[in-house]
């Protein structure tokens, strides 16, 4: 371990999932033990590989959701056509182990200490998950920097982690985009500029922003920041794939 | 996809593909009912009426417009398909004239071609294996137009050898004396790709 | 399946260059854009892609097989990035 400390290089460590959480009917939140791993900064991922009796290997990344110093914890969304996303959400129980590397990322991290900007964190679907990471260690910590979260999804049913977000210290603004539950005070529709300037910081507070979800949505959010006048600079994006 | 080192095993897992005891399934391989999007960079959209597929090498080049290439004898294929990364998929329906039916209009003698598309991607390929009805430009899949991300609207369509020969959104080949490793070939893919040899990587 | 970022390569770049990579941040040699590598686009092919964002140049290229990664790195340019020495690695010219 004090080696991999030294040279940065990562090594498979095997996981053994001690816990989950059910966050919605599509998503599933594991509690591992890796003893071997190394603490980890908000927003990084680990890559998930899983063998199969007969060698078949496949790999994937997750984005950590846990805050530094807590168990570590993913969460991971079923996708229809998913290969590896399926047996982790529907399949996996406490005792069960795959092979797990990391932390990866320093390009979409944060952290509390030292921090004076506000940030601004854009959620699309799944892409909450590293940026829960980011709030839930701000709170840990009794960060006082301002920061505000959009966070867009389908359905009510579909938004993660629903009730710590209520309570997690940040300004939460959501947007359903697909059906609205009665009495739904938030937002109704896809992100797009005119929503991006109502709840944005504006950029003379010079914001730190961090995009993350499915690749269009990322990119039509950092598009429309900049148009709005945020310096390209100050905004990081984690792109998921899909559409 | 062995990493260094084989995985611990976990209880359950089967990945998507499954194995095929009929002896059509090259050493390696997967078979799958999907046909997944691979691509090294994003889809072009050559407006039909500026699309053209060009022969170069022989005596002078030859160039076709969309009308002229579609107005060529074409034909339906049913091929077996091989992925470098592991999936393969059985009775492919193909729609495409074939290289013989384009090269009956060059007057080459070479022995090597370099097929080139949209977006700069490359393959190279011995023209003996894009010759006798091994290889097809194929402007339909499954009874419909190639789609863009499948490569329309038109594809080189190389069965034979593993699918990264298929270069997707092709524009022509260029007839050379001397081989010419493409994209891959020059990036640890093997400079020749036969499936059933096993033939991935630089060195196999 | 569309395009990601280079966070989605995280773990291969550090098997082929020994460290975290995705905060190194380098120029495109076709059009000059500054990017960190997080923010460069990843294409997922027969091998792996990174392009530039300015321009789509093809800035770096891996292919993984037998326990090996070729990489031909000849697009990013002051990344300070360096493969490793080691016999799984190798480094390849631009084709």
């Amino acid at each position: 371990m004090a080696r991999t400390a030294v040279l940065g290089r990562l090594t498979w460590l095997v996981a053994a999932v001690t816990d989950t959480v059910t966050e919605t009917p599509r998503v599933r939140t594991l509690i591992l033990d890796v003893p071997a791993l190394a603490g980890h900064r908000a927003g990084q991922h680990v890559d998930v590989r899983l063998t199969s009796e007969d060698g078949y290997q496949a790999e994937r990344s997750y984005s950590i959701a846990s805050a530094p110093g807590q168990p570590l914890a993913l969460t991971v969304e079923r996708l229809d056509d998913g290969e590896v996303s399926p047996y982790l959400v529907d399949d996996v129980v406490p005792g069960d182990k795959f092979e797990l590397r990391g932390p990866i990322g320093g390009y979409f991290v944060w952290e509390p200490d030292g921090a004076t900007e506000p940030i601004f964190l854009v959620a699309g679907g799944s892409g909450i998950v590293p940026l829960m990471a980011m709030l839930r260690q701000r709170r840990d910590a009794g960060s006082t920097v301002p920061a505000k979260l959009l966070y867009s999804s389908r359905t009510i049913e579909d938004v993660i982690y629903r009730d710590e977000l209520q309570h997690i210290g940040a300004d939460v603004v959501q947007t359903l985009t697909r059906a609205q539950p009665p009495g739904w005070q938030g937002y109704a529709r896809r992100v797009d500029i005119q929503l991006l300037r109502d709840v944005a910081f504006p950029p003379e507070d010079n914001p730190r922003v961090f995009v993350c979800g499915p690749t269009s949505f990322v990119e039509a959010v950092a598009e429309g920041l900049v148009a709005l006048g945020h310096r390209p600079g100050q905004i990081r994006t984690e792109r998921f794939g899909g559409t | 996809m062995y990493g260094p080192g084989v995985g611990i095993v976990s209880r359950g897992f089967r990945g998507r593909g499954r194995g095929d005891d009929s002896g059509r399934l090259p050493p390696g391989q997967y078979l799958t009912d999907d046909f997944p999007v691979l691509s090294a960079g994003p889809t072009p959209h050559t407006p039909i009426d500026e699309w053209s597929f060009t022969i170069s090498g022989g005596t002078e080049p030859v160039t076709w417009s969309w009308t002229e290439f579609r107005a060529l004898p074409s034909e339906t294929v049913t091929k077996d398909i091989h992925c470098v990364t592991k999936w393969s998929k059985f009775d492919t329906d193909w729609a495409g004239v074939s290289v013989d039916t384009l090269l009956e209009h060059v007057d080459y003698d070479r022995a090597y071609a370099v097929a080139y598309s949209d977006g700069g991607y490359t393959t190279n390929l011995p023209i003996e294996d894009l010759t006798g009805g091994k290889a097809w430009v194929a402007f339909g899949y499954d009874g419909e137009p190639l789609e863009p991300e499948h490569g329309g609207p038109a594809r080189l369509l190389v069965p034979h050898l593993y699918f990264w020969k298929s270069a997707k959104w092709v524009r022509g080949l260029r007839l050379l004396d001397e081989d010419e490793p493409g994209f891959w070939e020059t990036n640890g893919y093997h400079n020749y790709g036969d499936p059933w040899r096993e033939q991935r990587y630089w060195g196999d | 399946m569309t395009h990601v970022d280079g966070n989605a390569i995280g773990g291969l770049l550090n098997d082929v260059f020994g460290r975290e990579a995705t905060d190194a941040s380098g120029l495109c040699s076709t059009c000059g854009a500054e990017n960190f590598v997080g923010a460069l686009l990843v294409y997922r092919a027969a091998g792996v892609v990174v392009r530039c964002p300015a321009c789509g140049a093809v800035l770096m290229r891996f292919v993984e097989g037998h326990g090996q990664v070729w990489v031909e790195l000849g697009g990013l340019l002051g990344s300070g990035l360096e493969p490793l020495r080691e016999g799984r690695v190798h480094v390849v010219d631009g084709g």
